[in-house]
Formats: structure tokens, sequence, C-alpha cells
């Protein structure tokens, strides 16, 4: 029985012998032994037109092992025929991260199939470099990138890379991680595995329409092994899902037992790493001589952070299990994103402020929360309350930002303090409002507009923080609102009305003295956009000049917002504005008004709104949003022109 | 008694020194510095326009040996201004490259007021860089300091010897594997020492201590510097050195520092003709074929009907067939990486190198098709001076012809271009290295017309204002390679939506209807494409009015991809502007207008000729259709500082023009 044990096969051996039936042993295999690629090929050209592809992975395979002594271990396995010179670029030379100093790589193989042979990379094309991001950072240059640089590609060709990453000895607390199918090209066979001791029981989320796993159990390694094969299918979305739950197929596992333990350790780690010393505490007493309220106090703090250390921008996660102290960070004077949250934790808890580290999703609207784990919180932050004082600390820009536009539709999770993660302001059952409404009068001796305005924004487009402050935030606000709505404008003044964190209500007054005008000596008035409405707070993934997609949209919430102008045409002739106009389709609405009325003098009145109906879109429904969106960016929609009269 | 007489000699100096430090100060005159007074007296960040560091001092003593091998000591003194100073000096670096060189850092302090805090050298660490394309396993020592404080000093000793990658002969070196950092060409010595940085400079120097039987040839470039030379029976010094050097603030678009900057330029060496041949010396044995190569290339000429060929025909197929099959990515090949070209066999089998692996290769086939071709080396973006010293950053390939004239070929840089030499490299200077010895020479200068973009823009203003037409693009040289770019920089899947972003310039609404474009692999024909887009609600209606911009002059003149000086130029510059190429647009555009409306007042045409760029604008209403032209001549690839300011007036100008509003009016009346 120890024999059979001893000889079982891998599990990609095994699943690789399932996909390639009989395998022809004078054909091209994989250094395993377990895969025959000329009929991966073959099913790549049976499905595909290989020609319009840049490249397409006919294998990708990976095996994640915890063992019983708490060690991890990792395997990698790739076959890619590539096509294309943007093909070398991604596959050609391969960088693998890892910590050099707790673990050790191993590459099986990194070779290339052309003219009917393998072409081995020797020893000088396996190189060990530091990422880039790391030069300036002293106490993280344990971190390695094995650059694996292939050998003998002519295109078309095969690569194939195998190695293993394992810890040289257990110290992690907990391990959670994902398995996403769809990759940037099309894939003929992926196969992931998981192997975790039998006692432990794993958190396991596989996405609807992924094939059920096989389980098994290696009696000698005392190890359960899961395994899940899917293939072929098509590649990746574009443009590219920001968040693992907007792929079409995903595995994600954990070996947290629940959330709660999880949390624990995190807020241990962090509490012990989060402390000053007397020299932080000086500094620190000595910078928030004179501030007031809670809020200027952390906005200070953020500024100090951000002036005395620089940000590394390289991911964090992997010190979750081993946080440095502020006061390291603070004398090396600089750290990744988590390493600059401890350090602005330790000073935001000293200043009395309630400091929780948050993690958040990428994404809007809800995530898988039955595995307990990071994988979709990919956002660190802090969590700041105190007097008067609800905000959102970001490590990476080291700033204060507004609660609530953060956390809008977002899934978020106070490690140590929330059973879950869970939106605390939920989008798709509000409307984010944003309502302008100004008056315009022409000054015709000064040669100049002067006009009053009121604002309104609610939910998503409030931001608050922006706005609140001690300085001259408000004004710097408007006066950024004006320009973006006519050029040249200057705010005057502003005062507000209404101001929560959920809905803000100002008026304001502002001038434009330096216009636009023509050989005909026309004015040309471009009634432009909000700096907080719909076009400015498109998710990052939209562009307007995309005729294509195939990704869905995700916003944060409904959305409406409304700009109107009354003009009052004392001293001017109306030349031309935008003619009356009304686009309706299933995802929303889009109107542009203009009335001339003679009412208290002659005005002219345009009123220019967009409404989305939805917050999730799919990619069909593109080309209906794009069309919407156009219509409130096109210069039809937004040009008067006037004439002195 | 050799101790005595040393303890009598400190003693002597001792009471020599107290002596002289009792006696009062002539007037005028200050107590020597210490590196207290020094930093103190250094200035602040207000003296410096907020500069986030000074260098106090930047002193290096050179002292090459027989061999060739430099032995340098340095000694640097920064002044911390700023607390970007702080984060910026907080872990310090020193590169080098194990093959060819070797550091020592033997002091570290901090001179924070009157306190000088040493720094333990013992955890200074030894890391791999950073490397990315060139993988030759250099290195960098890294040490973390203690939190800077503005106002510190910070002091740094260290020793480098070796040389950085040239040359190097195996053989040359210890057979016992040791590494004695003698240059590729044993005996000799150059440099390059460019007086300026990014921080503000108080004093830098540089001292070169060369044997007394070795000659020197040197010179100051582009600015003025102090110097001085003196000689004992061993050794003769040469000493350069520049005071209160202000900071470079790098602008956009600038080439090598090396041609802009204060520098001192020296060697040994004789002349070019004696690099020219120890450079073809070195690497003649690196391009012997092997049967595999002279059948890959009997293949490439029968594939390509070529059997019987001319000499150029050939040297083009090949040239091309190396730019695309060997990839750049250098890996090592151990001691001898530097210059020296990788034998043709291993990067046959490897199909990957940097610029003088992929040379070797080309020289290595063109030598299996008989062809008299050898290695030359050039510096890309930059000018080389006269003075023989190693000013070299690329390598490339002469082919000798019958008459003994050189044509030069460069891989490296035409992939998918079907140049032969990149006009992105032209008057750029070379050396062959030939048996005979050859000295310095250039490219020709590259007008405009030999890289050209002629474009064609034919539409329609439908009454709604929406505008439909197709725009083909045809181009030769420089151009040449971005029009094949367009197709092989982005996924295949993304043709369409790239493309839509560079049309987008005219508007974001852009549909691409369909598009063709020429085969990319086809090196003898220019690159064109042909692309059917639609802007709906293009024209602005006002009235009976209809308005609009020229789409084409939108596109061209706001995409660098198609017109290299695109771009909004700040009003000031102090650097070389430095495009790469010289180009020609010739753009015509022909709309035809909804039945009875005609354009009234065309815009007056708009010609401006500057020195280094020339801009004509024109339209034209004809009977049925009105017409806009277009043409624009970067006359030079390297503009100068005080030509910028005509060069920014006509971009500036052309780019308004190109944003002109034409007005077409219902029965041509207004």
């Amino acid at each position: 029985m120890k024999l059979i044990n001893k000889l079982i096969i891998p599990s990609l051996m095994i699943i690789g012998y399932l996909i390639s039936g009989n395998v022809n042993v004078s054909a091209q295999i994989s250094i395993d032994g377990a895969v025959d690629i000329s009929q991966l090929m073959k099913e790549a050209g049976a499905t595909l037109d290989m020609n319009a592809e840049d490249a397409v992975i006919l294998l990708d395979s990976e095996r994640i092992r915890l063992n019983k002594n708490s060690r991890y271990e990792k395997f990698v396995h790739r076959i890619i025929w590539i096509n294309t010179e943007i093909a070398i670029e991604h596959y050609g030379d391969v960088r693998v991260p890892y910590d050099a100093s707790k673990c050790t790589l191993h590459v099986t193989t990194v070779r290339t199939w052309r003219d009917n042979k393998w072409w081995e990379t020797g020893p000088n094309g396996i190189v060990e470099t530091l990422p880039e991001e790391l030069l300036n950072a002293y106490d993280y240059a344990n971190i390695r990138e094995m650059m694996l640089l292939h050998e003998g590609i002519e295109l078309p060709c095969i690569l194939e890379i195998a190695y293993s990453i394992e810890d040289k000895e257990a110290f992690r607390r907990g391990w959670d991680g994902s398995w996403t199918f769809n990759r940037d090209e099309p894939v003929i066979r992926s196969w992931f595995g998981f192997e975790l001791p039998s006692s432990w029981w794993p958190h396991i989320y596989e996405f609807p329409g992924v094939p059920a796993p096989t389980k098994r159990t290696d009696e000698t390694l005392g190890l359960d092994i899961y395994s899940w094969q899917r293939g072929p299918y098509g590649a990746k979305t574009f443009p590219p899902p920001t968040n693992i739950e907007n792929n079409e197929s995903f595995i994600i596992w954990s070996t947290w037992k629940d959330w709660a333990s999880i949390g624990a350790h995190i807020r241990s780690q962090f509490d012990e790493a989060a402390i000053g010393d007397t020299y932080l505490k000086e500094q620190l007493d000595s910078l928030l001589e004179g501030a007031y309220t809670d809020r200027d106090k952390v906005r200070l703090i953020a500024g100090y952070v951000n002036d005395k250390t620089t940000h590394i921008d390289y991911d964090w996660k992997y010190w979750l299990t081993s946080m440095r102290p502020a006061v390291k960070t603070f004398e090396s004077t600089y750290g990744h994103t988590l390493d600059r949250a401890i350090l602005a934790g330790a000073m935001f808890s000293k200043a009395g402020i309630n400091t929780l580290p948050v993690f958040l999703s990428p994404c809007f609207g809800d995530i898988n929360i039955n595995v307990p784990g990071l994988t979709q919180l990919s956002e660190l932050g802090l969590w700041l309350s105190g007097e008067n004082l609800a905000a959102y600390y970001d490590p990476i820009s080291s700033e204060i930002k507004s609660g609530p536009q953060s956390f809008f539709s977002r899934m978020a999770w106070l490690a140590g303090n929330d059973e879950t993660p869970n939106i605390r302001i939920k989008g798709d059952d509000k409307t984010s409002i944003n309502d302008i409404r100004i008056e315009l009068s022409y000054d015709a001796e000064k040669n100049r507009f002067t006009g009053t305005g009121y604002f309104s924004a609610s939910n998503y487009f409030n931001q608050f923080l922006e706005l609140a402050g001690m300085d001259n935030e408000a004004f710097e606000y408007f006066d950024n609102l004006v320009s973006s709505i006519f050029e040249n404008a200057k705010l005057t003044s502003c005062n507000p009305s209404e101001f929560t964190r959920l809905r803000s209500i100002f008026g304001f007054q502002f001038e434009i003295d330096s216009l636009t005008i023509d050989k005909e000596e026309r004015i040309e008035l471009s009634l432009g956009e909000s700096t907080c409405g719909i076009l400015a707070n498109l998710p990052d993934n939209i562009e307007l000049f995309h005729n294509q997609r195939t990704s869905p949209m995700r916003f944060s919430s409904l959305m409406r917002q409304n700009i109107e102008l009354t003009l009052n045409l004392e001293g001017l002739d109306l030349i031309a504005y935008p003619e009356n106009n009304k686009i309706e389709n299933e995802i929303g609405k889009f109107s542009i008004h203009s009335t001339e009325t003679d009412k208290n003098g002659k005005k002219l009145t345009v009123a220019r709104s967009l409404i989305l109906n939805k917050t999730d879109y799919s990619a069909e429904e593109w080309l209906s949003l794009r069309t919407l969106l156009l219509a409130d960016r096109n210069d039809n929609n937004r040009i008067i022109l006037l004439k002195e009269d | 008694m050799k101790i005595y007489f040393i303890i009598i000699l400190l003693l002597a100096i001792s009471i020599s020194a107290s002596a002289q430090s009792d006696k009062p100060l002539p007037p005028g005159d200050s107590p020597p510095p210490t590196i207290f007074s020094k930093i103190e007296n250094a200035g602040t960040a207000d003296d410096y326009d907020s500069a986030a560091y000074l260098i106090v001092c930047d002193s290096v003593i050179n002292r090459v040996d027989e061999k060739g091998v430099s032995n340098i000591s340095s000694y640097l003194l920064y002044k911390i201004l700023t607390e970007e100073g702080c984060r910026e000096h907080a872990v310090l670096k020193w590169y080098y490259e194990p093959l060819t060189n070797y550091v020592e850092i033997l002091k570290v302090n901090i001179i924070r007021g009157d306190s000088l805090i040493t720094i333990s050298i013992e955890t200074i660490i030894d890391v791999p860089a950073p490397q990315d394309a060139i993988y030759w396993k250099d290195r960098y020592k890294l040490l973390q300091l203690p939190r800077l404080q503005i106002g510190d000093g910070v002091e740094i000793e260290f020793f480098k010897k070796g040389y950085s990658y040239a040359l190097l002969n195996s053989n040359q070196n210890g057979s016992d594997g040791i590494i004695d950092y003698t240059p590729p060409m044993p005996g000799e010595y150059f440099e390059i020492v460019v007086f300026k940085e990014t921080a503000p400079i108080v004093f830098k120097k540089y001292v070169l201590k060369l044997p007394a039987d070795k000659r020197l040839q040197s010179q100051v470039y582009n600015g003025a510097l102090f110097s001085s030379t003196s000689y004992n029976a061993d050794t003769t010094t040469y000493a350069w050195w520049g005071k209160n050097i202000s900071a470079w603030e790098p602008e956009q678009y600038h080439p090598d520092n090396t041609d802009m900057f204060t520098k001192v330029v020296m060697a040994t060496v004789e002349s070019w003709e004696a690099k020219s041949r120890w450079f073809f010396d070195v690497n003649e044995k690196q391009f012997e074929y092997t049967d595999a190569i002279k059948e890959k290339v009997d293949e490439i000429f029968a594939t390509a009907g070529l059997t019987n060929g001319t000499e150029e025909e050939k040297a083009f197929e090949l040239l091309h067939w190396v730019a695309q099959n060997i990839r750049y990515s250098g890996q090592t090949m151990g001691q001898g990486e530097g210059f020296t070209l990788h034998s043709g066999e291993m990067i046959f089998e490897q199909r990957s190198g940097v610029c003088k692996d992929i040379a070797g290769m080309l020289i290595t086939m063109m030598r299996a098709a008989g062809m008299d071709s050898y290695g030359a080396m050039t510096l890309a973006g930059a000018r080389i001076d006269e003075v023989p010293a190693d000013q070299f950053n690329h390598c490339v390939v002469a082919l000798k012809k019958s008459d003994g004239q050189f044509v030069m070929y460069d891989p490296t840089w035409v992939p998918y271009n079907k140049d032969i030499w990149s006009l992105l490299e032209a008057e750029q200077h070379y050396l062959i290295g030939s048996p005979e010895g050859e000295t310095l020479d250039n490219i020709p200068y590259s007008p405009p017309e030999q890289s050209p973009l002629i474009v064609s823009n034919k539409g329609k203003i439908l009454s709604d204002g929406t505008f439909e037409a197709t725009m083909e693009l045809k181009s030769e040289g420089a151009v040449d390679g971005y029009l094949r770019g367009l197709l092989v920089w982005y996924p295949l899947s993304q043709t369409r939506n790239k493309l839509a972003q560079f049309f987008s310039k005219a508007g974001e609404q852009i549909e691409i209807i369909e598009f063709e474009h020429g085969d990319v692999l086809d090196f003898k024909t220019g690159m064109w494409w042909k692309i059917k887009y639609r802007l709906p609600q293009y024209a602005r209606k006002i009235g009976e009015t209809l308005e609009f911009k020229s789409p084409m002059m939108q596109i061209i003149m706001n995409n660098r991809i198609f017109f290299r000086g695109a771009f909004d130029w700040p009003e000031e510059r102090n650097d070389d502007l430095f495009l790469y190429y010289t180009e020609h647009v010739d753009a015509n555009e022909t709309i035809s207008l909804p039945s009875g409306y005609k354009v009234t007042e065309p815009e007056d045409s708009l010609e401006i000729d500057d020195t280094y760029v020339y801009f004509k604008g024109s339209c034209k209403m004809n009977k049925n259709s009105f017409t806009v032209k277009q043409i624009v001549d970067l006359k030079r690839r390297q503009i100068p500082p005080e030509g910028y300011k005509g060069f920014r007036k006509v971009i500036s100008d052309g780019t308004d023009y190109a944003a002109t509003v034409f007005k077409a009016v219902k029965g041509g009346t207004k």
C-alpha cells in the first residue's frame, strides 16, 4: 500500500493523461510526460482561429499544497502557443516573485518548442533580480523576482514553463487565495489543485459553472487533494475586470476558520505594530499644536506621514503574516501600503482618534463572503472616527477621503470589528443626485458674466470631506466646479445651506471675465459638466471611445444629474443654443430642453439631464450606455452662441 | 629605528600644527573649513530653488595602473535640504558589475550640527540589481541610514576598481579564475565625466593619475571647467573641477545628457583607427558560421526567391530575418560580457540577445552568404565627440561593398520597419571595426521627405451633421515603423479600439466601421492603412449653418504616433529637444457637404517657415466639395534651446489652425 502511495502520480499527471487520452510518445510531450501538447494544439486549432490570436494557453495549471507542518508549496506549469510580438513580450521572459529568505524556488523547466525540438534554457537564462520597486527599500530586499528567460523563440512556437516555490520553514499563520480560469488569452486546458491536511476543513467557493472538483486522499502525506479542470474556453473579457467577481469563472479558497479568526490575527498584529515611541510622540505633539478638531488632526497626521515616508508600490498582502512596527517605518522613511497604514494608525490612535484597519473590495456591489480571506478585499485603509469625524485614510496617497464615498456600495470589512464584510451604504436602492442650477447675467460694460448657483449633491456624488475643513476647502471645491462648467469661470463666494455626509446643498457666486469670442464676435458659452456628476464618476475601465467591450460594468448607485442654466439675455442677442432632444433607452434617459422666455425680461433656459436607471450593465448594454454618456458630452448639447446687442 | 622616526615626525607635525593654529589669521582669511562648517555654511533649500539636497563635494581620484585598471577613490558630501532629501537618501546604493568591477564602501557618516554620527557599514547588504531586457547579473550594495533630518550632512567614502562594461577578453584575466579587472583594451583607459546632476553642486572634482609613460587625449565639451596638469617621475596628474553648478531639471524629450552638459572626455588610445582595429580583433572569431546557419541563410534566400539575387537584396532579407527573429533579451555569457559580441552560433540557438548579439547574428549570416560584413559601434540618442573614448551604447553592422564603401545595417532598431537603418538614428556617429582600422564616421542627415506620412481623408457631412469618411495613411522611413506598430503593439483583439482611441481626437463619438492595412511583414512596401469611420453629430448645426473642424487635422495634429511634433509644448525650455527623426506630413482632405451648402469664408491659409519646422495649412471650397490641405515638415531631429521658441510657435500656430471652425452655409451666402 505504501509503495502504491509513493507511486501515486502527481495529480497533474493524472489529469494530463485524462485530458490527452492515448498519449503518442512521438508527439510533443510536456516536461512531466503527462500532457500531449500536439493533442492540445489540435484542440486549439479546432476551436479557434489561431491567426486571430496573439497566443493560446494550451495548459494552465497550478497546485497549492499546504503541508501538515504548515509549510506552503506552489507548483506552476504552463504551456503556451505564441503567435505575435506582443505575446513574446508577455510570455517570453517570465518574472516570478518570491521571498528568497523564507522560500525556495525550484525551476523544473523553461523551454521552447521550435523546429520540432525543445530548446532548454541554460543557467544564464534563470536570473535572480530585485523588484525595481524595492530598490530603495532595504528592509524589503529579501523579495526577489526570478527571471525565467525563454530561448529559441521564433514565431509561432510553444513555450513551456514549470517551477515550484516552497517555504523553507513554516511561517504563515493562514492561507487564502484564488484561481481564475480566465486569462488574457483563450485557454484549452486549465487545471487547479488544492491539497491540505485531511484534518483541516477548507473553505472553497466555486463560481457557478465551475465543474465540481474531484477529491481523493493521499494517505502517506495525509492530504486531501481537490482538483478542478476546465477547458477549452475564451479569453478574459475586455476591458479586464477590476475584481475577481467579474470574471466568468473562478475559485476562492481559504484555510482561515472564519472571519473572526483572520480578523483577530490581523488586529493583534496591527495593534502590536501600531505603537509609536517617545520621539514619535514628541513629533505628534508638536504637529498637533493648534489643531482644534479631530478633522484637523487627521489631516495633519496624514500630511505628516506623506511628508516623512515614501510609499513603496508593491503588493503588501505578503507582509500580513509579520507586520513591521510603526517606529521602524518612520525610521526607515519608507513603507508599503500596510506599513504606512500602521505608522499612520499609531499616530491617529495616539491623537485620540478611533482607528481601525479596513479592507475594501475594489469594485462596487456584493462579493461572496463564504470564504474568509482577503482575496477579494484588495484595498487597505484606515477607518477613522472621532468627534464629528468619520473618515477614510488611504495609505497610498496618505490622504483623508470622504467616508461615505469611499465606502459607497463597496464591500468593506473592519478587521476585528465586523463579523463579515458588508456594504455599509448600499447604492443599488439609492439614487445619487447632482443638481446644479445657475443664473447668469451679462455685464456689457465690464465684458463679463456674473452668476449665482445652487448646488445639491447626494449619496455617492456628495464629496463631503473634500468640502469640509478649516481652510479654504469649500471655496477651492466650488472654484473647481464652476471652472469645469464654464471655461475661465472664477468663484467669488460660496455658502452651505445643508451639509451632511449624505447630502450637501450650497449656494455660490462666480464671474467669467475672460470670454471666448470668435472672429464674428460671437461669445461662446459652453455649459460643461460637474466635477462630481456622472461623467466624473465613471468606473475606471470605461472609456467613451471604446467601440466594443465584452466585460460588464458596475456603477456605485443609481444616478441622476441635472444642470440648468437660466441666462439673462439683457444686452445680448441669442445666436444659437442646444436644440431640444431626448434619448430614452432601456437603461436610462438623456434630455436637453431649451426655452426662451420673456417673463421678467428676456431669458434663455437650458436644462440638461442624464439618468441611469441601473447599477449593473452587461457588455451588450455598452452601446446604449455610451449613447447616453456621449449625448451629455456632445458640444451640440452644450454650446450657446451670443452676441452683444 | 623606523618607529622612533615616525613618532618624532608625528610629534613635529603636531607641534607645527599647534603652532600654526595659535597664529592669528591675516585679515580677510578664514580658518580652513571643517566638515561641520562645510555643512553649516552650505546654505538651505531657499538658496537652491527648493532643491531636495545639495552636493557639497563630489571628489574622485582615479589612479590608473599600467594595465589600465582604474582604482577610484570617491568622496561625497551631501547636505539634506528638505524632507524629500531625507527620503531620497534613506537608503544609499552602490551599483556594480561583478565581472568588471567591484565596490568597497569605506566610510559613511552623518553630520548633525556639531556631531559626527558614524554609520556601521557592517549592515550593508549585497543584492541583485533590478533587471529588464539585459540580464547580466549586475548587483547593488545597499545601506539603510538612520532617519535623516533637514540640515544633516551625509559623508561617504568608497573605492571602486575596474571599469564599466566594455570589451573583455576572458584570456586577459587570470587563468585561476581571479578577476584582475584589466580593461578590454589592456593598458588603455577612457572616461566621460559629466559635471551636472539633478541636484545643485557646490564643488565637483575629477582627478586622474596616469603612469608617466601613458599619454592622454582629453577635451572639455559643452561649457568650461577649471583644470590643471602636473607630474612627477612616476605619474602625470590631471584634474578638472567645477563650482556652483546648478541642478538639472529634466524636460521631456531631451537627448542623452552628454549632448548637453559640461563634460570631460578622455582616452589614452591613440586614435579611432586603433580602437577600430582592436574592436575587429576581439570579435572576429565570434562570426564563424555553422552548417545550420548556412542552411538557414540558403533557406531564407530560397523562400524570398533570391538564390541568385544581388548582394543588396540578400542583405535586405537577412537583415529583416534577424530583426524579426532575434528578440531583445540579453543573457550574460559570463566573463567577456560587455561589448564582446556573442557568437553567431550561440545567438542562432538562443534567438535572443542585446544589440551587439543581434548585430553579431547578422554579421555571421552575411558572412555565411559570402558577404564582407563587420561589427560597428555607435551612440544611439547622442553625438560622439572627437576624443577616441568609448562613447558607445549600441552595436550595428557594416557591409563592405566591392568598391570599398560601407553600407550600415541595424537589425536591433528595425523590427517591424522597412528600413535597413532606422531613421531614428540619422546623423549618428559610428565606428566600424576593421583590420585596417577605420575612423569615426556618421550617418547623413535624413530630410523630412524620407519619413513621410501621406494622408488622404475623403468624407461627407450628412444633413444631420454626421461625418462619414475613409482615411488612408501611407508611410515610409521612420513613420513606417509607427504605422506597423499600430498592429503589433496592441493585442489583435483591440486593434479597433486602439484606432478608435487615436481617432477620438476628432470626437469621442468615433465609430470605426472597418479597416484594412498592409502586410506588417512585407518590408518591401511602405505600411498603409485604410480606415472607414464615422463621427455622429460631428458638425454643429446653427440655423442654416453647419460648423465643423477638419477631422483630419484634429486626428493628425493631436496624435504623436502620426505627427512627432504633437505635444503641448511648454513655453520655456532649457534642454535640447530631441525628436529622434524628421518627418514630412502631407495631408489632404476632401469633404462633401450636404446639398446646397458651401463654406463661405474659408480660413486664410497659414504658412510658416522656421529653421526647424514648416507648416502650411490651406483650404478651398470647390464646386461640390471642401478641401483642406496640410503640410508639416519637422526638419531636424534635434533642436537646440535657441531654436525652441520658433519651433514651439509653429507647432502652436499649426495646432490652432488645425482647430479652425469652418462654416458652411446653405446657399453659400451668409
